[in-house]
């Protein structure tokens, strides 16, 4: 059985930095894939380099098969097909990802008219307020008309779920979409995409670095170390069969009966010798 | 919206009494008794002293500023003494061909300013970006008169393609009467092609000596607002939406960065008239720019300190103009706080 989405040996480099060191990935339909890892591991530019949004200067091998189909990372017009309409994607800093000239409406309304060439203004408008309605935004109509300046970063976090999902795509690349959030509205906003991506059926490639949304949200997890993937398992098993890395991130958070403890490291966890990795 | 007009508005108010006071100032400076230069050197002591408090120069210095700026704001611009002609009445005559010279100027810079930083951002390279780029860096070093001269020796005397240095029309076809002076406008209103397109020919060469340096500064703060954005993570985010490349530069990243360009274009556009006068120079252009070297060549005051005030007009007017049509794209301007 083909995958939803299959990454082969894909390599990124960015000058003199080798970003992505030959990843190989899979995601089956309707799987939710959590990539963890430290910052700087490469999660985000996995997700750019999938949907072929890597910088001119980065240079980029490999392949990923989208629906069994290379995606042609070259052809700017055939991914502008792809992007939106069949893959999803929320950017990592909801402060920066909104043009700030450009209404919430407009942001909407071109997303979606981008996934649906031709539809009417009045067919935008209206999958924009049903969109926003379903990452609870109250008021989604009057709303349309505000600049992304009169929204807080809770409520851009939501509207760029929302917009990722205007053109009913089957996977969404959401890179820690509450990252920049507390953790009360961090909780609401992956319940609402949760919710989103189950009804839906879609696919679900979630970055961030908690490891505890990942064993709520996921049924895989995937851990990058230096642009490698070294671990590659299914939620239940992260504990049973986890890789020394993957053990020392589980040690190093916090638990309860830990007050007053320090935390430790994950230098300090990792056994002798296996930065060699 | 109202907040930030109003406070522009008082803004512009001062600037214009500043701009009043140094015009003011300049003249009383001169050398040069007023009254002594109209009456010429051989009028008797009496009449110049009737004429200076005819002229209102025996008052105090301040009763004279607000004389001054009374006979300004009513339209009472003073007499050229050189040419024997209320100062206003010259300006109306003149003022047009200034001005239509200066829009052409400015319009050409601007669209080819827009059209090339686009082209150059949208496809990266030696010749879509270069040679634009090279073009921006000699437009500004290269001297307008200079420039109006080689393009008046290519132009005209070499290929024969466009008309000499000879004004706005030959002298056998006859100005179109109309509203604005421009005669441009003015055959265009009357349905007259063939003068249209006879002015138009007049007008290409000196619009594009004096359009170079507009288009410099222009293109290069536009190309180098639109590499700043590119990356930014707003426009990634765009394309992520299935909007190709060409469509985020032009709907999305122009009118991010096309607003410092509408402000400098309010400088520039003043630049642009103010720069009129070597060109005018240069191609015998009847415009106002001519009046002023004149002006200044006989010590003819009047004509030069309404020329100076109304630039400074001109210019405070038209700054207006862009803060306020940069705040109606972007809204955060117009809250006053950016
Ligand atoms: N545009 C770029 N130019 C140069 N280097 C880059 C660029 N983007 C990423 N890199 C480099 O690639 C590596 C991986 O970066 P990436 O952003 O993918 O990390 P990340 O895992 O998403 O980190 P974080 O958790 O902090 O978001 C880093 O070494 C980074 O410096
Ligand atoms: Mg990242």
């Amino acid at each position: 059985m083909s995958g939803l989405l299959d990454i082969k040996n894909l390599r990124v480099g960015f000058g003199a930095v080798t970003a992505i060191k030959g990843v190989s990935l899979s995601l089956h339909r309707g799987a939710r894939m959590g990539i963890v890892g430290e910052s700087g591991s490469g999660k985000s530019t996995l997700g750019l380099a999938t949907l072929g949004l890597l910088p001119d200067f980065a240079r980029c091998s490999g392949e990923v098969l989208f629906d069994g189909t290379a995606l042609p990372w070259d052809d700017d017009v055939a991914m502008a097909a792809v992007r939106g309409n069949r893959i999803g994607f929320v950017h990592q800093d909801p402060m920066s990802a909104f043009s700030p000239v450009h209404t919430i409406g407009t942001h909407l309304t071109r997303a979606y008219t981008s996934a649906h060439p031709g539809a009417s203004k009045s067919d935008a408008i209206k999958a924009a307020v049903d969109r926003l309605d379903e990452v609870e935004i109250t008021d989604a109509k009057s709303r349309l008309g505000h600049y992304p300046h009169e929204y807080s970063g809770g409520m851009r976090q939501r509207v760029m779920i929302a917009a990722a999902l205007i053109g009913n795509p089957e996977l969404l690349i959401a890179d820690e979409p509450t990252t920049a959030l507390d953790v009360t509205t961090q909780a609401a906003v992956l319940r609402v995409m949760n919710d989103v991506v189950e009804s839906r059926g879609m696919g679900l490639i979630l970055i961030t670095h908690d490891l505890g949304v990942v064993a709520e949200i996921c049924s895989d997890v995937a851990v990058m170390y230096h642009g490698e993937l070294i671990q590659h398992v299914s939620v239940g098993q992260i504990h049973e069969q986890a890789h020394s890395y993957t053990e020392a991130l589980l040690k190093a958070r916090p638990r309860p009966g830990m007050r007053g403890q320090r935390l430790p490291t994950i230098a300090e966890l990792l056994p002798e010798g296996w930065s060699d990795v | 919206m109202t907040g930030l007009i109003l406070s522009r508005l008082v803004s512009s108010f001062i600037a214009l009494l500043g701009a009043a006071l140094v015009a003011f100032v300049a003249l009383r400076l001169a050398p040069d008794d007023a009254a002594r230069l109209t009456l010429g050197a051989f009028a008797t002591d009496e009449a110049v002293a009737a004429l200076r408090s005819e002229m209102g120069l025996d008052q105090s210095v301040i009763a004279q500023f607000f004389v001054y700026l009374q006979d300004f704001f009513t339209g009472d611009w003073g007499r050229s003494y050189s040419l024997g002609e209320p100062v206003r009445s010259l300006l109306g005559q003149r003022s047009p061909a200034t001005l239509e010279l200066g829009l052409y100027a400015f319009g050409m810079a601007f669209v080819s300013a827009l059209g090339l930083a686009l082209w150059g951002a949208h496809r990266k390279g030696p010749i879509s970006d270069g040679v634009p780029k090279i073009l921006g860096v000699l437009a500004l070093g290269v001297p307008q008169f200079w420039f109006g001269l080689v393009l008046l020796i290519v132009g005209f005397e070499m290929t024969g393609l466009f008309p000499g240095p000879a004004g706005r029309l030959p002298a056998t076809v006859t100005p179109p009467d109309g509203p604005t002076g421009m005669y441009t406008i003015d055959a265009l209103l009357r349905g007259d092609l063939r003068t249209f397109a006879t002015a138009l020919h007049h007008l290409f060469l000196p619009a594009l000596a004096l359009g170079l340096l507009p288009f410099g500064f222009l293109y290069r703060l536009l190309r180098a607002n639109l590499q700043d954005i590119s990356d930014a993570p707003f426009a990634l985010v765009a394309r992520a939406h299935g909007q190709s490349r060409l469509r985020v530069m032009v709907a999305t990243l122009l009118p991010n960065a096309i607003i410092p360009m509408l402000t400098a274009s309010g400088l520039i556009f003043g630049q642009v008239l103010a720069g009129s006068v070597l060109v005018e120079r240069v191609y015998n252009w009847p415009g106002a720019g001519m009046l002023v070297t004149q002006g200044v060549l006989q010590q003819d005051y009047a004509v030069v300190q309404v020329f100076i005030l109304l630039s400074a007009v001109i210019y405070i007017v038209t700054n207006l103009v862009v803060d306020i049509v940069a705040a109606l794209i972007d809204p955060r301007l117009a809250k006053g706080d950016a």
